[in-house]
């Protein structure tokens, strides 16, 4: 148990040393290297909707299953089941209905496949090559998304990313739609580099 | 055909929409108070926070499926309701209490007739009506029923069934039927903090452009005023 949290305390103080010593652009290009070592990522997650209207977090649990380059399963099982699909540049969402689960065909899926893609970039290490947001780190592990446009940032105030100590994985992404309304997803138990049949992209 | 598949269609939306207010036998002298007592039994006491997983039937049978949190107050008559995606993303964000205040409305909840359509269907749902009290009797069907009647002229009626579920139907200055909501039997008390809830709404609008809302309940909290 000491052992183990021994080697977890020098994995993240490595980490920490090695942003710290690296320039902005050093950065950037060492988290594309240790991203490129990755692909593919299971990891399960949680997700609180924090807002001033509610007395408790809304906290909903699920898994994702990501496979480069840009397949993307997201998938919450509680307290409402319901499924992204994003493969080979296409979108499905399926939601748990009175009759089960089923397409939400109609739904305007533009700003969901916007952060789902967003996810993908970064899962690739991609923090910076981004035209909607500029990318900066604030502290040694935390890299802060501003938007660059009007238009997007009245949808979204900023982003914030702590990246976990494993190379090319993330602790958590907090979405602030204002100051007192975010979404924080903290991520879980993740596996990497693991095959993943490709059904698990396109069936529900 | 294809004229004459519209005319039914429409024929069909007609009647179905065409279901009238029916008379109430209204009780009398002592008669009339257990029908009192089950006149305030949909409404909340004190003020509840509420959060339901919605699926909602457009007209044109499109689906639509959002969570929706309620925070009322009966004290104040205070509604504040935030519709929102599964993923968390805030669609809505609206506040009623002496005015209307809208603080986040994006496609396709962007209209004003939207937010004071919803605002009206909140209210219906969880606070006791505020027009006059008509009387509490049987209906035709023998169902027992406390009638209101509105400032607009609409009428209300909650309607109690003997399993602890309900229905609050309305109808409109032309005496024909423009809202149901239709509960479940309530989940047990105990489950929450006080009082109890039911675990289903479904909310049908009638007429032309009406709409169905189903509603599951995902938590209920008692707050303090």
């Amino acid at each position: 148990m000491r052992q183990g949290l021994r080697r977890v305390f020098f994995a993240g103080a490595t980490v920490a040393v090695a942003f710290l010593c690296l320039g902005s652009a050093d950065k950037w290009t060492s988290l594309r290297e240790a991203a490129g070592k990755v692909n593919s990522v299971v990891a399960e997650f949680t997700q609180e909707k924090h807002m001033k209207i509610l007395s408790h977090p809304l906290v909903s649990k699920g898994v994702f299953y990501y496979q480069t380059p840009g397949s993307l399963r997201w998938e919450y099982q509680s307290p409402i089941r319901s499924i992204v699909l994003m493969h080979h540049g296409a979108t499905k969402r399926y939601l748990q209905g009175k009759e089960g689960l089923t397409e939400d065909a109609g739904a305007n899926l533009q700003p969901l496949q916007l952060v789902l893609e967003e996810i993908t970039h970064w899962l690739e290490g991609r923090f910076d090559e981004n035209t909607l947001f500029s990318a900066g780190f604030e502290e040694k592990r935390k890299i802060v998304l501003a938007p660059r446009q009007e238009s997007v940032s009245r949808l979204i105030s900023r982003i914030e990313l702590v990246l976990s100590d494993t190379p090319g994985l993330m602790e958590s992404v907090t979405i602030y739609e204002s100051q007192d309304s975010f979404t924080r997803l903290t991520f879980h138990d993740a596996t990497l580099n693991r095959k993943i049949a490709e059904s698990i992209f396109t069936d529900q | 055909m294809k004229g004459i598949v519209l005319s039914l269609a429409t024929l069909l939306l007609v009647a179905n929409s065409c279901a009238r207010l029916p008379q109430m036998h209204p009780a009398a002298g002592p008669a009339v108070s257990p029908y009192v007592a089950n006149c305030s039994l949909p409404f909340p006491q004190g003020k509840w926070e509420f959060v339901h997983y919605i699926e909602a039937t457009l007209p044109g049978g499109k689906k639509g499926f959002v969570i929706g949190v309620t925070v009322i107050s009966p004290m104040t008559g205070s509604i504040d309701c935030v519709i929102m995606t599964l993923e968390g993303f805030v669609l809505f964000n609206a506040r009623s209490d002496h005015g209307l205040v809208v603080n986040r409305a994006l496609a396709p909840f962007e209209k004003i007739e939207f937010a004071k359509g919803l605002m009206r269907d909140i209210r219906l749902i969880f606070l006791q009506p505020d027009g006059c009290f008509v009387g509490a009797g049987l209906l035709e069907d023998g169902f027992p029923t406390c009638r209101y009647e509105t400032r607009e002229g609409e009428t209300i009626d909650i309607v109690t069934f003997s399993d602890g579920s309900w229905e609050i139907r309305r109808y409109g200055t032309t005496r024909r039927l423009t809202r149901t909501i239709r509960a479940s039997q309530p989940v047990q008390a105990g489950c929450f903090a006080e009082g109890a809830v039911p675990s289903r709404l479904e909310l049908k609008a009638y007429g032309l452009w009406g709409y169905e809302l189903s509603m599951d309940l995902v938590s209920a909290s008692r707050l303090s005023e």
